[in-house]
């Protein structure tokens, strides 16, 4: 009854990419901004989202080049099959090595922040498969359900953090630029990255009813991901010092315990309210990861459908989650060193590199007929 | 009776002795044992009705010989010496119409000296509106189990199917289901027929289409679809007609039977069907463009496709003023999430986040527990089966002995098991207000899988307080997001995100304001006239001033 992959439209498509950024940035991007750039912060995220917009602006031209194609489709076209297959393969990679690094802030955060009792393998597991059902039912449920969730997140997010508005003292952001541009720049590099995930776009793009706005799908995406992490790193730095915000693990739950209701006294403490928003949060961050890495995976292997792979990759991803870590201060400083610089290498270099290729050989999918091409490159990938 | 029957039976035949000859021939030896045979549909359908009067009822009564209820008239056609046969079933026909309209005119009202034959009793004498013309014995037999009469002619290979039927009718009653205060008070009835007039008399169009069906081997219900043509999406009719031309079963008793074979999710709680006993219900639904399923001795109608936010609207939000009905609307809303979660968040709070409570209350809370000898999640799950129960046993019993039933839970759960100190007096507060809560979800068969849902998050609340809530309902997001109706997502137009509709859902904006039609309705038109506001009187007076 249900297509496959059936058709998303293009909000949910900006949905999903803000989705894929939003539940874990704006936990640890505040964190990381404070450390590297101190009062400077806002000034890393305006850099940040003009790297984001190059990002989103040189995703959306490839995908635009083949909109009936995923990049793994396309890539060994591009690059010939060899080295179009590697890079295919990376993509691959970086998806689901995402998908357990969220997996395990995850369970990190909710170790740490709540149930100090409960093992963390139980978090992992459950979000995990909460993750597979959704991702069984497909794509258009996804988007759906996520369509939902953001619309209780984004307002929910502003509105407890209208609440410590008050707070907010101006002299935290000075000095200005008390050690030059290095350490905005620097501190740029996380947030940076974060955004540079909207380049899932490569991976939806055939599935979006109307592709021509792919491009501001992106865009707006980004600016609704700035706006966020501005937003919070304003708070946390305004209300509690870079200082404190860079020794903190995750700063944006402390502002949250900021939080209370002095005329009306329902609810002491927001952060389990925050808790439970962010876990809604959190599984659609994972889910779009994991989603997009079994597209990837399905194709790379010229499959016809991922449904298949779903269970055993998500045991994988929750085993590797537990494996690649030692600790939590080990997850915060691979985080804020080693992450960014991964990410960046797949989302702005290979993309670029892609983009850059096609370009000068000026390939572009001629005919308008959406799967006739697909199936022709999966063919030749099987042939490999 | 059944002896009175027989002396009938006697007296009939004694009577058509005197007046006719020769009698109909008696069984054949061999044919006593064929009696018993079972006469299969297929098998009398290869019978065609022969010319001869006699061999036609032979064959009626080996089939139908020894029904008490059936009954058999012979008679000579006015005018002429030709003889007939009337057979039907005696207590589904009504008997005045038979006797003045059919046999009345057949034996007087026929000119001397006419040419009889079946075309002219059917165009000259028979003055019954629905009448039609029967070939074989399949036919004849279920025109006859319908209540209808059925005319044989002796030289005639052909029988006419007459519509005599009637029988007793429940009369149109307030729906009981679903009640408002400011709605109409007419209610479907069991009868198809009624229920037809119902919606006709709502909707007054040549382009209402009423499509009848008839289904189940045994049943042979008579199942209605009904759309507007023109409103309606072409491609969802024939989908609706294919899957319900693909029913093959027994017996089909009502609307379950159908909704069940038809539907597109099998395994889920909740319905992808709206069922409804009330026609301004049904005439909104056929207005947007849905398709409504009647189905012979059921009091309820389908609508589909069914989508969640239209399981939880009534129709009384259309009789009042739009923004109480907007106001009414939401809090129904959040009593239908906080029936899900409404003990499950309290077990989860108190258990593993009393931080979350203000300090005054939770001492309160702890005072009432004191003593209580079972943890929080057990003493929720104790309340929330005994409340089930107590529902349950209220429903079964005769209405009198429903109120003890109540009495006695009220006595002894809410008095008494608090005074011996088995559950806190917070909890009976807590779990009360769930099942009310649950209870203001519009349509039963939604509220039914809410109160399920909530044993299972009660214990991931039990386990993992908050998060397990959260775990729980978006769980239950994703199935609810998977769902379809006969190709409608079931959470639209919540998602995928329809802007244009939510001003029915997330608020019942005034009339004029829902301008255009929903998009189940392919053909988009307006279903207000655009200009349906300025032309309203005051705006007029305002342009003039």
């Amino acid at each position: 009854m249900v297509r496959e992959e059936g058709r998303i439209s293009a909000l949910q498509a900006c949905g999903y990419q803000i989705s894929i950024v939003l539940a874990t940035a704006i936990l640890f991007v505040p964190g990381i901004v404070a450390q590297k750039a101190r009062s400077d912060g806002w000034l890393s995220l305006l850099l940040a989202f003009i790297f984001g917009l190059i990002v989103a602006v040189i995703s959306s031209k490839l995908a635009l080049r083949f909109p009936s194609q995923t990049v793994i489709q396309y890539a060994p076209r591009i690059l010939g099959p060899f080295l179009g297959k590697i890079v295919g393969f990376i993509y691959v990679y970086y998806f689901f090595y995402v998908a357990y690094y969220v997996q395990r802030q995850f369970g990190e955060l909710m170790t740490t922040a709540y149930m100090q009792e409960t093992p963390i393998v139980v978090f992992i597991a459950i979000l995990t498969l909460l993750s597979c059902y959704a991702i069984y039912q497909g794509l258009e449920v996804i988007c759906r359900v996520n369509q939902i969730v953001l619309v209780i997140f984004i307002p929910a997010f502003f509105f407890l953090l209208a609440l410590i508005a008050k707070d907010i003292r101006l002299d935290n952001f000075l000095p200005f630029l008390e050690n030059g541009w290095g350490p905005p720049l620097v501190g740029a590099l996380a947030p940076g990255a974060w955004m540079g995930e909207v380049a899932v776009i490569l991976m939806l793009t055939p599935f979006v009813s109307d592709r021509r706005r792919v491009l501001r799908t992106s865009v707006t995406a980004v600016v609704v991901l700035f706006l966020c992490m501005l937003v919070v790193v304003v708070g946390a730095i305004g209300t509690m010092g870079a200082e404190v915000v860079a020794r903190l693990l995750f700063p944006a739950f402390s502002l949250y315990r900021r939080i209370h209701f002095a005329t009306i006294p329902i609810l002491e403490r927001q952060d389990a309210v925050f808790m439970m928003i962010w876990v809604a949060g959190m599984l659609f961050k994972l889910t779009t990861f994991f989603y997009a890495g079994l597209l990837a995976l399905s194709q790379w292997l010229g499959l016809k459908t991922y449904r298949p792979l779903i269970f055993p990759t998500g045991a994988l991803l929750a085993a590797l989650s537990l494996m690649s870590w030692h600790n939590i201060s080990d997850l915060v400083a691979f985080s804020a060193e080693v992450f960014p610089l991964s990410i960046d290498f797949v989302n702005l270099f290979l993309t670029g590199l892609l983009l850059l290729v096609a370009a000068c050989r000026g390939l572009r999918e001629v005919n308008g007929s959406p799967y006739a091409d697909g199936e022709e490159v999966k063919g030749s990938a099987g042939a490999v | 009776m059944r002896m009175g029957k027989k002396l009938k039976d006697l007296l009939v035949q004694s009577k058509l002795k005197r007046r006719l000859a020769p009698a109909p021939p008696p069984l054949p030896q061999e044919d006593r044992k064929a009696e018993k045979k079972v006469w299969e549909p297929g098998e009398l359908k290869q019978i065609p009705i022969s010319s001869s009067l006699e061999q036609n009822l032979a064959l009626v009564k080996r089939v139908m010989g020894g029904n008490a209820d059936f009954e058999m008239r012979e008679f000579v056609l006015g005018g002429g010496e030709k003889r007939a046969a009337i057979i039907f079933m005696a207590n589904m026909v009504e008997r005045s119409q038979l006797n003045r309209q059919i046999l009345e005119n057949l034996m007087f009202r026929i000119p001397k000296d006419q040419k009889v034959d079946l075309d002219f009793l059917r165009d000259r004498v028979i003055t019954v509106a629905e009448v039609c013309e029967v070939r074989d014995f399949w036919e004849v037999f279920s025109h006859v189990t319908e209540g209808c009469a059925v005319l044989f002619v002796d030289g005639e290979n052909r029988a006419l199917g007459l519509d005599v039927r009637g029988y007793e009718r429940r009369a149109i009653e307030e729906p009981v289901t679903e009640s408002t205060v400011r709605g109409p008070r007419d209610g479907f009835v069991e009868d198809v027929e009624e229920n037809i007039m119902l919606i006709r008399r709502r909707i007054k169009t040549p382009n209402l289409v009423m499509e009848r069906v008839t289904v189940g081997r045994l049943t042979r219900s008579v199942v209605v679809l009904a759309y507007i043509k023109g409103l309606v999406n072409p491609a969802l009719v024939e989908e609706v007609k294919k899957r319900i031309a693909q029913i093959d079963m027994d017996a089909v008793y009502g609307f379950r039977y159908v909704e069940e074979m038809i539907i597109d999710n099998p395994y889920t709680f909740f319905p992808q069907a709206i069922c409804t006993e009330r026609p301004d219900r049904v005439c909104g639904a056929l207005t947007e463009g849905r398709v409504v399923i009647l189905v012979d001795t059921s009091p309820f109608a389908l609508i589909v496709p069914a989508s969640l936010p239209m399981l939880l609207q009534t129709p009384e939000d259309y009789y009042h003023i739009s923004g109480i009905s907007t106001a009414i609307r939401w809090l129904r809303y959040l009593a239908f999430i906080f029936s899900v979660v409404g003990s499950p968040l309290y077990v989860a709070i108190s258990n593993y986040h009393p931080d979350m409570i203000p300090a005054r209350l939770l001492l309160s809370l702890a005072a009432a527990r004191e003593g209580v000898p079972v943890p929080a999640a057990l003493e929720a799950f104790m309340m929330e089966v005994a409340f089930e129960l107590l529902r349950e046993a209220g429903i079964r019993l005769p209405r009198q002995v429903g109120q003890a039933v109540s009495i006695v839970g009220a006595l002894i759960i809410g008095e008494a098991a608090v005074r011996a100190g088995l559950v806190s007096p917070l909890m009976v507060i807590i779990v009360a207000a769930t099942g009310i809560a649950s209870f203001t979800v519009p349509s039963y068969e939604l509220g039914v899988p809410m109160r399920l849902l909530r044993f299972p998050i009660l214990f991931l609340a039990a386990t993992l307080g908050l998060f397990g809530v959260v775990v729980g309902l978006l769980a239950i997001l994703i199935h609810l997001a998977g769902l379809r109706s006969f190709g409608l997502p079931y959470l639209s137009p919540l998602a995928p995100l329809k802007f244009g509709e939510l001003r029915d859902v997330l608020v019942r904006a005034p009339f004029w304001a829902m301008r255009t039609r929903p998009e189940t309705s392919k053909r988009n038109w307006f279903r207000v006239s655009p200009w349906g506001r300025s032309q309203r009187p005051e705006e007029e007076h305002r342009r003039e001033s």
